[in-house]
C-alpha cells in the first residue's frame, strides 16, 4: 500500500448554500457564540441603552417642563442645552460648577502628581529609612472611600456657619473662616491626599521597571545628572505620569461625595453635585445635560489614557527583564525626607482615621477629658436624641443598612464576577471575532463613565416602564443592575486576563472525552478559575460597599445601604453615628483589599494599568 | 476497527492567506500506526485537530468507517464530544484541579459507567501505564513522563477506536523518549487501536510509524510506508527532509553528477541528483564512475563519522557529505576517489518531482520505483 499525492484533483468549491448549512450546523453544536450574543444583548441593555437614553433626555421635553418650554412632553427641544450653556442663569447653573469641577480636578491632580512623584522616587530609588512599611502605609488612603476624609475634615474643622456640633478646632476656641471649613480648599486638600497613593502606585511601578543600566549607559557617554533626568528618565516616565494624571482627572471630574459633604454649606457646586441637585428637584432634562458633560470629559480623558498606554507599550519593550535598580543615598537629606513621608502618612491616614475614631467615642468634640468619653454611640441605649436612640451597633437601622449593603452589593458582585468570567471566556474563545471585540469594549465602557453619570442614566431609563420591563425605581433590582453594569470593567478584565492564561487544550481535552459545553463549564473552567472568580467578585464588592454615587441617586429609604445611611446621618448632623458607620465601611474596604492582595498575590498597581 | 478517510481536506483562515491545509486526500488504514510528518507550521497539527473535530473544515470531508464526521458539501458536522476519538495533546492538557485518578475517571463518568466498574478500570489503566502510586497526586506534582502516561491513560480508559497523538514525545528527554516509544509500540499492539500521530521529528516517525504522510506548506508530499519514504522519496522535499545528515543535492549537469549517474545507469535528463551520505564510498584506487575529491573535515558523531569533501567541477567546487560507520583512515587535505552506490541516488526534475532512482546491482530484485505512481 502506498500512494503518492503530488497533484490530486481539486474538486469544485462547495456551493454557498452548502457552506452556510455547514456553518449553521457547527454553530448549533458550539454554544459559545450564542452565549456571547446573549451577553452582548444583556450588556447592550445594561450599559449602552441607559447612556443613549440620557442623550435622548437632553433633547426632548421632560415631564413637568411642557408648559414652560411650550410643547408636548417628548417633543424635540434645545431648551436644556441653551438653558445650561447660554441663558441668563447658565453662569450659576452650569459655568460656575464647570469651573469649580475643573479647578478642583486640575489642582488636586497636579499637587498629587508632584507630591506622589517625589514619594515614588523616595520609596523606589532612594535608601529612605522605613521605606518597606511606608510603601504600604502610604497606599492606605486608596483603599478608603474618599468621603471618609471629608467627614474627618468636618469633624476637625467645622465652624459655626452651620448648626450642629462644632469641629474640634472651634471647640478648642479658635475661630475658623468658612474657606478653611468648607468649599474648594478642603475639597482640593482631600482629593489630593486621596490621589497621592494613585501616583505612588503607577509612577512607582514605572520607576521600578526603569532599568538603571539605561541611566548608566547615559552616564558612560558623559551625560550629567540634569541631562540624564531630562533626556532619559523623564521621557521614559512620561507615559506613567500622564496615565496617572489622566486617571486622576477623570475620577475627580465625577467625584461626588467630597464636594457634597464639604461644599453644601457654602453653595460650592461641582458638576456632580449639580447633577445630584437636578435629579433631586426632578429636572431630568438638566440632569441629562450635566451627565452628558461629565461623560464627555470622562470619555475624552480616558481615550487619551488608552492612547497613552499604547504609546507606553512601545517603550516597555526596550526596558527588558534584566533591569537593575540601584538606590541613591540620601545623605543629610535622610531625615527631612523621612519627615516628609512620615508627615504625609500622619496627615493622610493617622489624623483623619484617628479623628473619626475618637469622635465616635466623645460626646462633645475636641474636649479631651475622661468624662467626655463614652461608648454610647457604638453600644449605648436610650440616648437623648430624636432618632437613632441606640448606639450604632445596637440600632436596627444600622444592621438593616448593613444587611442591605451586603445583600445588594454581594449579589451584584457575584453576578459581576460570573459575568466577568463568562465575558473572559467568550472574548478568548469566541469563534466570531467581532463578538469578542464588541463584548470586550462594551464591558469596559462603564469605566469611562463616572458613577454619578451612570446612575443618572440608569434612573432616566428604568424609572418608567419600557415595554415588558416594569419601572424599577425603588426596588433593589435597579441598584443591583446598576452595580453589575458599573463593576463590569473590573470583573471582565479579571475574567479576560484569567482566561487568556488558561490554554484552550484543557477544555478541548474534556470535549474530546465527551463532555458537553455545560459540563465543561462546571467541571473544568469554573473550578480552575476559582481564584480569578473570587477576585472578580471581591473587587466589585469592595468598590460597591464604599461607593456613594450610584446609591445616592438610585437608593430609596427601603433600599438604604451603609453609604446612604451615613450620608443621611451627616445631613441630620448625627456626627458621631455617621463617623462610626463610615469607619465600619472603611474597615470592610480595607480588610477586603488586603484579602484580595493576599489571594491574588498581585499588587494594586496591576489592577490600575490597562 | 476504524479506517479514516480524508478527502480534499482544506482549511483556510482567511480568503487572502494561503490555505493552512490544502486539498489533502489520504486514507488511514484500520489498525495502522500512521504518522503525519513535516516541519513546524506545515499544517500537520491542524489535520489532527480536524479529525478530532476541534477545527472545522473549509472544504472537503472526513469519514470514519463510512460515518461522515465533517463535510462541507453535505452540511454535516459531528462535534468532538460526539466523535468518540481519543486525542493526547502535546501539552498533555491534564486538568490541574483533579488528581491523577480523577483525570482518568472523568471520561468514564461522562460515559455514565457505574462507580465500581470505574474504579476497576482506573486501576487497570494505572497498571497498564505503570503509574501505580500516583493516583492521588495532582498533575503539578508529576514529571513530564508521568504526565504523559496519565494523559494516555485518561484517553485510553474510554477505549477509543482511534487515538490521535500530537507530538507525543517532544516534551520528553532523550532517555524517556526511548522508553515511551517502546511503550507506545506496546500499546498499539495491545489495544489494536488505529493511531495517528503528528511529529516534526523524522526519527520518531521512522521508528514508530507503519505509514508516514509527509507534509509541507499545507500540502501532502507523499503518503507511503516508512521504508518507501526513505528509499523512494516522491520529490525533492521528501528526499531532503528525510535522512540525517540530509541528502547531498548536486546539479545534474555537473561533471561529478553525470559521472555518478552514468556509472549507476541513470541516463534520464534531470535537474538535480540526490545522493544519500551513507551511499558514498571513498578509496585510494580509481574505479568506474569515481571522481576525485579533497577531504575537508572529519567529524566524529559517536559511533559514526561525517566526512566533508569537495570535488572540483567546471561550475565551481561541489561539496559532499559522507556518513560512515567505519572509522575513516583519511587525513584532512588528502585527495581520494569518491564513488556512489546506485541505490543511494535519485534524479529530480526542475519541479522537484523524482524522475528515477538508481538500482542496486549487488542484489537482484528491483525496487526502484516500487509503489510510485
Amino acid at each position: 500500500m502506498s500512494t503518492l499525492a503530488t497533484n490530486p484533483t481539486r474538486p469544485e468549491p462547495a456551493p454557498f448554500g452548502a457552506r452556510l448549512r455547514h456553518r449553521l450546523t457547527i454553530a448549533r453544536k458550539e454554544p459559545t457564540a450564542l452565549a456571547g450574543l446573549c451577553m452582548l444583548v444583556l450588556f447592550g441593555w445594561l450599559i449602552a441603552v441607559p447612556l443613549v437614553s440620557i442623550f435622548q433626555d437632553m433633547f426632548t421635553i421632560q415631564t413637568g417642563d411642557a408648559a414652560r418650554i411650550g410643547g408636548e412632553v417628548g417633543d424635540w427641544t434645545s431648551y436644556y442645552l441653551s438653558r445650561a450653556f447660554a441663558s441668563r442663569m447658565s453662569g450659576i447653573i452650569f459655568w460656575k460648577p464647570l469651573v469649580n469641577t475643573l479647578t478642583v480636578a486640575l489642582v488636586s491632580m497636579s499637587l498629587a502628581l508632584v507630591i506622589g512623584s517625589v514619594l515614588s522616587w523616595l520609596l523606589v530609588r532612594s535608601d529612605l529609612m522605613g521605606r518597606g512599611w511606608l510603601a504600604t502605609a502610604l497606599i492606605i488612603p486608596f483603599m478608603l472611600p474618599a468621603w471618609t476624609f471629608a467627614l474627618a475634615w468636618t469633624t476637625l474643622f467645622k465652624n459655626a456657619t452651620i448648626g450642629g456640633q462644632p469641629g474640634w478646632v472651634e471647640a478648642m476656641g479658635y475661630q475658623l473662616p468658612d474657606w478653611v471649613s468648607y468649599g474648594i480648599f478642603p475639597t482640593i486638600v482631600i482629593m489630593t491626599l486621596n490621589y497621592i497613593p494613585f501616583v505612588i502606585l503607577l509612577v512607582g511601578n514605572a520607576l521600578r521597571r526603569l532599568d538603571s543600566q539605561l541611566e548608566d549607559a547615559g552616564r558612560m557617554l558623559g551625560a550629567g545628572k540634569g541631562t540624564l533626568a531630562l533626556q532619559i528618565v523623564f521621557p521614559m516616565m512620561r507615559p506613567a505620569v500622564m496615565s496617572a494624571a489622566l486617571l486622576m482627572f477623570a475620577d475627580a471630574v465625577g467625584e461626588f461625595s467630597v464636594p457634597y459633604v464639604l461644599g453644601l454649606p457654602v453653595q460650592f457646586e461641582t458638576l456632580a453635585t449639580s447633577l445630584y441637585r437636578a435629579i433631586g428637584t426632578q429636572q431630568s432634562g438638566m440632569a441629562a445635560v450635566f451627565t452628558g458633560v461629565i461623560l464627555l470629559i470622562g470619555v475624552v480623558t480616558l481615550s487619551l489614557d488608552t492612547w497613552m498606554m499604547r504609546e507606553a507599550r512601545r517603550f516597555a519593550i526596550i526596558g527588558g527583564k534584566g533591569s537593575m535598580g540601584r538606590r541613591q543615598s540620601l545623605g543629610v537629606l535622610q531625615w527631612p525626607a523621612f519627615a516628609f513621608a512620615f508627615g504625609l502618612f500622619c496627615v493622610a491616614v493617622i489624623v483623619p482615621l484617628g479623628a473619626l475614631a475618637l469622635s465616635t467615642v466623645m460626646q462633645l468634640p475636641g474636649r479631651f477629658t475622661l468624662s467626655n468619653f463614652t461608648l454610647d454611640y457604638w453600644i449605648g441605649r436610650d440616648l437623648g436624641t430624636v432618632a437613632l436612640r441606640n448606639g450604632i451597633l445596637l440600632s436596627d437601622e444600622f444592621w438593616a443598612a448593613a444587611w442591605n449593603s451586603v445583600r445588594i452589593v454581594g449579589t451584584a458582585s457575584i453576578c459581576a464576577g460570573l459575568l466577568g468570567l463568562m465575558t473572559g471566556y467568550i472574548v478568548t474563545r469566541s469563534p466570531v471575532r467581532w463578538l469578542a471585540v464588541a463584548l470586550r469594549q462594551i464591558t469596559f465602557f462603564p469605566y469611562l463613565v463616572p458613577g454619578i453619570a451612570f446612575a443618572a442614566a440608569f434612573l432616566s431609563l428604568f424609572a418608567v416602564p419600557h415595554g415588558p420591563i416594569p419601572a424599577l425605581y425603588g426596588t433593589p433590582l435597579i441598584l443591583l443592575l446598576a452595580l453589575v453594569a458599573d463593576q463590569m470593567p473590573f470583573a471582565s478584565r479579571a475574567g479576560i486576563s484569567a482566561m487568556t492564561q488558561l490554554g484552550r487544550d484543557v477544555e478541548e481535552s474534556a470535549r474530546i472525552m465527551g463532555a458537553s459545553w455545560w459540563k465543561r463549564m462546571m467541571a473544568i473552567i469554573v473550578p480552575i478559575q476559582k481564584g480569578a472568580l473570587v477576585t472578580a467578585m471581591i473587587m466589585p464588592f469592595i468598590s460597591g460597599i464604599k461607593g456613594v454615587s450610584l446609591f445616592i441617586i438610585l437608593a430609596v429609604p427601603a433600599t438604604d445601604v451603609l453609604t446612604t445611611f451615613s450620608i443621611r446621618l451627616v445631613d441630620y448632623n448625627y456626627t458621631q453615628a455617621a463617623n462610626a458607620v463610615v469607619l465600619m465601611i472603611a474597615l470592610i474596604a480595607l480588610v477586603g483589599t488586603l484579602v484580595i492582595n493576599r489571594i491574588t498575590g498581585t499588587g494594586l498597581a496591576q489592577g490600575l494599568e490597562s | 476497527m476504524p479506517k479514516i478517510t480524508l478527502s480534499h481536506l482544506t482549511k483556510s483562515y482567511s480568503p487572502k492567506a494561503a490555505a493552512a491545509v490544502d486539498n489533502i486526500t489520504f486514507t488511514v488504514e484500520d489498525g495502522s500506526f500512521t504518522c503525519i510528518l513535516g516541519p513546524s507550521g506545515c499544517g500537520k497539527s491542524t489535520i489532527l485537530r480536524m479529525i478530532a473535530g476541534l477545527e472545522t473544515l473549509s472544504e472537503g470531508e472526513i469519514d470514519v468507517d463510512g460515518r461522515v464526521l465533517d463535510s462541507v458539501t453535505k452540511g454535516i458536522f459531528v462535534p468532538p464530544e460526539k466523535r468518540g476519538i481519543g486525542l493526547v495533546f502535546q501539552s498533555y492538557a491534564l486538568w490541574p484541579h483533579m488528581t491523577v485518578a480523577q483525570n482518568i475517571e472523568f471520561g468514564l463518568k461522562i460515559q455514565k459507567m457505574p462507580a465500581a466498574q470505574r474504579k476497576a478500570r482506573v486501576a487497570q489503566m494505572v497498571a497498564t501505564l505503570r503509574i501505580e502510586g500516583l493516583e492521588d497526586r495532582y498533575p503539578a506534582q508529576l514529571s513530564g513522563g508521568q504526565q504523559q502516561r496519565v494523559a494516555l491513560a485518561r484517553t485510553l480508559a474510554v477505549t477509543p477506536g482511534i487515538l490521535l497523538l500530537d507530538e507525543p514525545l517532544s516534551n520528553l528527554d532523550a532517555a524517556l523518549r526511548l522508553t515511551m516509544r517502546a511503550e507506545l509500540s506496546r500499546l498499539h499492539r495491545e489495544f489494536g487501536t488505529t493511531i495517528v500521530f503528528v511529529t516534526h521529528d523524522q526519527w520518531e516517525a521512522m521508528t514508530l510509524a507503519t505509514h508516514i504522510a509527509v507534509m509541507s506548506k499545507g500540502a501532502l508530499q507523499q503518503y507511503a510506508t516508512a521504508s518507501q519514504i526513505y528509499e523512494a522519496p516522491a520529490n525533492r522535499f521528501v528526499a531532503d527532509f528525510i535522512g540525517n545528515p540530509p541528502i547531498n543535492m548536486l546539479p545534474a549537469a555537473s561533471h561529478v553528477a553525470r559521472s555518478f549517474a552514468r556509472a549507476a545507469g541513470l541516463d534520464a535528463p534531470a535537474h538535480e541528483l540526490g545522493l544519500r551520505p551513507e551511499g558514498i564510498t571513498l578509496g585510494l584506487s580509481e574505479s568506474a564512475g569515481a571522481v576525485t575529491a579533497i577531504i575537508e573535515s572529519i567529524l566524529p558523531t559517536g559511533g559514526s563519522w561525517l566526512v566533508e569533501l569537495t570535488c572540483a567541477d567546471d561550475a565551481g567546487p561541489i561539496r559532499l557529505v559522507q556518513s560512515t560507520q567505519t572509522p575513516p583512515r583519511w587525513r584532512v587535505g588528502q585527495a581520494v576517489y569518491v564513488s556512489a552506490l546506485a541505490e543511494a541516488m535519485h534524479l529530480f526534475s526542475d519541479t522537484g518531482a523524482r524522475i528515477a532512482s538508481g538500482v542496486s546491482r549487488s542484489h537482484d530484485h528491483s525496487r526502484s520505483s516500487a509503489g510510485v505512481i
